[in-house]
């Protein structure tokens, strides 16, 4: 799967958390879940089970500890759909 | 050193989130599932056990000025005391421990860890839109008996905020929480 095409599903994906809908505007890889997009720290594991769901993937507590920008949560996924 | 959380109940409970799959397994040992299950209100639980988590995860970030870590499964929760409002519990990560206070109502959860039973504070939780900053600000001018121009809150490289004074940090603790229209802040006097 191209790496565009990841990014987009993530957008798709932490759109309904995202408290700061201007920082939608330019998500990118350094784009950060908890400072740019104000997702409430609650919502993490909502993200984090929906990126599960959408890529048929299963991410392990010591990914998850790292998956604070819209960059690490891309790595991981490149990473389980080896 | 201080941490704090709120949870604006009506955006979490009636939603069911907490029974998707996986959902109680990547935030809770197993220890804590079963707690969450044999209570009387598991989702309840769920969100008391979360802001205890929560306040003690900011505590120990800023105490050891950690990187951010998304692990709230290292956080183990444990309750100390269950009143019908009030909840006292310790939460343990490796060789630290931390003293969580939670205030149950109708609309919310308030939480905050503090590493000492001693620890003076002060805290005001706000139930409609408030300008936390400068509320903060405001009481922190108040007490320390500067002007409230010059002081500003700024973050860190770790991304933890501190109060800025004249371009000078000041040594003063505090926790600052959102959630829906609710926040909170706390801060710690000196004694």
């Amino acid at each position: 799967m191209p790496e565009k095409e990841i990014l987009e599903k993530l957008k798709a994906i932490v759109t309904p958390y995202v408290q700061n809908k201007e920082g939608l505007e330019n998500f990118n890889e350094n784009t950060d879940f908890l400072n740019d997009l104000k997702i409430n720290s609650a919502n993490l594991v909502d993200v984090v089970l929906d990126v599960e769901d959408e890529f048929n993937i299963e991410i392990d507590t010591e990914s998850m500890n790292g998956m604070l920008t819209a960059g690490d949560a891309k790595n991981i996924i490149l990473e389980k759909i080896k | 050193m201080i941490g704090n959380d709120i949870i604006d109940l009506k955006l979490t409970l009636g939603k069911n989130t907490w029974k998707r799959t996986g959902f109680l397994n990547k935030l809770f040992s197993q220890e804590e599932q079963d707690f969450i299950l044999r209570s009387s209100d598991p989702e309840l639980t769920v969100w008391l056990l979360w802001a205890m988590k929560e306040s003690a995860y900011k505590a120990h970030q800023r105490r050891l000025e950690l990187p951010r870590k998304f692990n709230p499964k290292a956080f183990r929760c444990e309750i100390t005391g269950d009143k019908i409002t009030s909840v006292t519990g310790k939460v343990s990560i490796e060789k630290n421990s931390y003293l969580t206070k939670a205030s149950i109502s109708q609309e919310y959860i308030y939480c905050f860890a503090t590493l000492e039973n001693s620890t003076n504070f002060v805290q005001k939780i706000y139930l409609k839109p408030t300008d936390l900053k400068l509320e903060l600000i405001n009481e922190v001018s108040r007490l320390q008996n500067l002007p409230k121009q010059k002081i500003s809150i700024k973050k860190s490289g770790q991304f933890i905020p501190f109060l800025n004074f004249e371009n000078q940090k000041l040594f003063c603790n505090f926790s600052m929480t959102h959630h829906g229209l609710f926040s909170a802040f706390i801060l710690e006097l000196r004694n």
